[in-house]
């Protein structure tokens, strides 16, 4: 059953009052996001839940039958959309499963099972789902289909042969009636293979499922500034994860603003706000981490400007060195820590930074992004934060989705610095493997595939065990590919 | 000089470091209680000799200063006691809130007789007084701030296996998981190490 975010709360959240609620989050950015915002609604109405991070398909299964007794409502976040829940397991009638699932296509089995699987969707979205008669047939049909032909077309002579009194003319109606029915249901079968190939054909992403939570939290008017930034969170993972297109990013950038200036009203600026969190919006240059790090180190460890001028060649790098040196910045200043260099230079730098980019033919390096202040000294962008608990997530040493979650706790900033310098760790991590690979060429390519290998036992193996990490590393190194070799323009 | 005894006690227990309770000093308070007696009783012939001396008119001014000087030492010399004695025995009534009825050895030894003494009437009065609040089974020692929320976020540290809650619901406890439950049946486990309380 479909539930649309007009009616999120009624159906939704209402349904899970006065119970014990068992949650179940995937192993993503997203995810943390949407728990944090979750849990922050289920603690000012005192609801009981259990809180378990699922990383793959079994371990969903596992918690799945672990707890099949136990709770039942069970809440999903970001992972079952894609399954059959009912396949998955042998659950109990009592049982009533939500799925917030930014992942599509989302399973049709799940849109139309009944009351028991219900799965919330964004309205906006505008997903189109195959109608039920074409993919489930009506009784009759269905019928037929469980007995298979054979059966059919033996109950079909043993019927002739007891009605064989009643003349030719009848029978041959008869006949030319199921005759028309094999047509028409063939032609359905093909039609239904058809429709969901178009439908499961490719796989994308929706709305996050903490911008879904948000909704919830605005609907039932909980909203405050930490649980918008917390969807802001989410909303930018994917973005720079490369979940969603720019477009899509920049329209739901769009449809926060108005909250985001609404909660941070320039109100009389007394001690009590400043120590608050506050949102702004700011362009964010597409430079990892660069309120933390050396603009130099932030620059050519980022995707887009490293691939740009392939700085991992001598060429290149010579010519990122001309960048800096066009935008006017002393190198001694680059490499600097970003908080030590010169304020004047911290003010215009990213002017800087684009009309240098517009030069060397770059357009629009700049994505519009919010920042959370707090206090006078700490800010942090909202890809800082994405980077941040991903490095959590994803931590070579202890991968924990518990810490994740507290990094997003208030006031816990040294918790997030910890994690900036494991995100750093990460990210030079990926630059370094991806330098190595392009280097030796060991980018294969297939067909439209293209293939790599991450050996055993190489100094940063460990990072990439996790998918999220693999993943940043397959976009870098295609980045680089396209950048390098203009055959391979129009592959994926 | 005279109250330098009596700082030095003070002193003393206030280089202790928090959550202890130095030895009884006997010795030294007995010195200042006697550097007290001495103060006083010179300060008695002077007065009486101030006194008498009123009478034939020749009153002798130039003993008031001493006087004067002998009885605020005193006065110092006591309030310095009072304060010893006091805070020891704040530290002991906070010691009966954080460790319970029974004081481990160690604090026992540097307790003086008194001391012990009002120790075990502090007891007796705390516990009569629980067992007429709340039926007689709150133990106030436990909750001493008000609780804020009914339920509170906890993580499991170790596998315990199933924990059937007062609404009849069984809650599978794992490592690694996180919670919300009633802060009631939490407490017990966190106290055996098995959830960690978040705050």
């Amino acid at each position: 059953m479909k539930i649309l975010d007009q009616e999120i709360v009624s159906e939704f959240y209402e349904k899970l009052r006065h119970q014990h609620v068992l949650v179940l989050a995937a192993w993503d950015v997203d995810s943390v996001c949407a728990c944090k915002i979750l849990q922050y609604l289920f603690k000012s109405d005192n609801i009981a839940y259990t809180l378990i991070p699922v990383s793959d398909i079994r371990d969903l299964q596992k918690a799945l039958i672990d707890h099949s007794g136990q709770s039942s409502k069970v809440v999903l976040i970001n992972c079952g959309g894609g399954v059959n829940i009912h396949e998955l397991i042998e659950s109990d009638e009592r049982n009533q499963f939500f799925i917030i699932d930014s992942y599509r296509p989302l399973e049709i089995d799940n849109i139309y099972s009944p009351e028991q699987v219900n799965v919330v969707i964004d309205e906006s979205e505008h997903l189109k789902f195959p109608e039920y008669d074409e993919i489930y047939a009506s009784d009759m049909d269905s019928d037929d289909e469980g007995e298979g032909p054979s059966n059919e077309e033996f109950y079909y002579e043993g019927e002739e042969e007891e009605e064989e009194d009643e003349g030719p003319d009848t029978k041959r109606r008869r006949l030319a009636e199921s005759f028309q029915k094999r047509r028409k249901k063939v032609v359905w079968k093909k039609n239904r293979q058809q429709v969901l190939l178009e439908y499961n054909g490719l796989s994308y992403h929706g709305t996050a499922a903490s911008i879904l939570m948000y909704q919830l939290a605005l609907k039932m008017s909980r909203d405050s500034n930490e649980v918008l930034w917390w969807s802001i969170i989410g909303l930018t993972e994917q973005y720079l994860y490369e979940k969603i297109s720019s477009d899509s990013y920049t329209e739901k950038v769009h449809t926060l603003r108005p909250d985001v200036l609404r909660l941070n009203r320039n109100d009389q600026d007394t001690a009590s706000s400043i120590n608050r969190l506050r949102l702004t919006l700011e362009n964010e240059l597409p430079a990892v981490l660069y309120r933390h790090w050396s603009l130099y180190d932030s620059l050519s460890h980022s995707q887009y400007i490293s691939c740009w001028f392939k700085t991992w060649s001598m060429r290149g790098h010579k010519k990122f060195l001309e960048f800096l040196a066009d935008m006017g910045l002393p190198l001694s200043q680059s490499k600097q820590p970003y908080s030590a260099m010169d304020a004047s230079i911290q003010e215009n730098v990213k002017d800087w930074i684009t009309s240098s980019a517009l030069k060397f033919g770059m357009d629009n390096i700049t994505y519009s992004s919010f920042v959370s202040h707090i206090g006078y000294k700490h800010h942090f962008s909202a890809a800082d934060m994405v980077y941040c608990v991903s490095a959590f997530l994803e931590n070579n040493v202890e991968p924990s989705f518990l810490s994740a979650i507290d990094v997003l706790s208030k006031g816990n900033v040294k918790k997030i610095f910890e994690g900036i310098e494991l995100a750093k760790q990460q990210q030079k991590a990926i630059i370094q493997q991806a330098r190595s690979f392009t280097e030796k060429h060991r980018v294969g390519c297939a067909g439209s595939f293209m293939y790599f290998y991450v050996e055993e036992n190489t100094p940063n193996c460990s990072w990439f065990v996790s998918p999220i990490t693999l993943k940043r590393l397959a976009y870098y190194l295609r980045e680089t590919w396209n950048t390098t070799n203009r055959k391979a323009k129009d592959l994926p | 000089m005279f109250g330098e005894k009596v700082l030095d006690l003070v002193g003393e227990l206030k280089r202790a470091r928090p959550g202890t309770i130095p030895p009884y000093n006997e010795d030294l308070t007995r010195q200042v209680i006697e550097e007290m007696r001495v103060l006083f009783e010179e300060n008695l012939t002077d007065v009486s000799e101030a006194a008498s001396e009123k009478e034939k008119a020749t009153p002798k001014p130039e003993l008031y200063p001493s006087i004067h000087l002998r009885h605020v030492c005193l006065e110092r010399n006591q309030r310095g006691l009072l304060l010893y004695n006091y805070n020891r025995l704040v530290k002991l009534r906070d010691l009966r809130w954080e460790l319970g009825s029974i004081l481990p050895d160690e604090f026992r030894l540097s307790l003086s007789e008194q001391e012990v003494q009002w120790f075990q009437r502090y007891n007796r009065s705390l516990a009569n007084y629980m067992r007429s609040v709340g039926g007689g089974v709150l133990d106030l020692t436990e909750y001493t701030q008000p609780p804020k929320t009914l339920h509170i976020e906890v993580r499991c540290l170790e596998d315990y296996g199933d924990l059937e809650t007062d609404n009849g619901t069984v809650v599978q406890l794992k490592k690694g998981r996180h919670y919300y439950l009633l802060r009631s049946q939490c407490e017990q486990l966190i106290r055996q190490g098995i959830l960690e309380h978040i705050q």
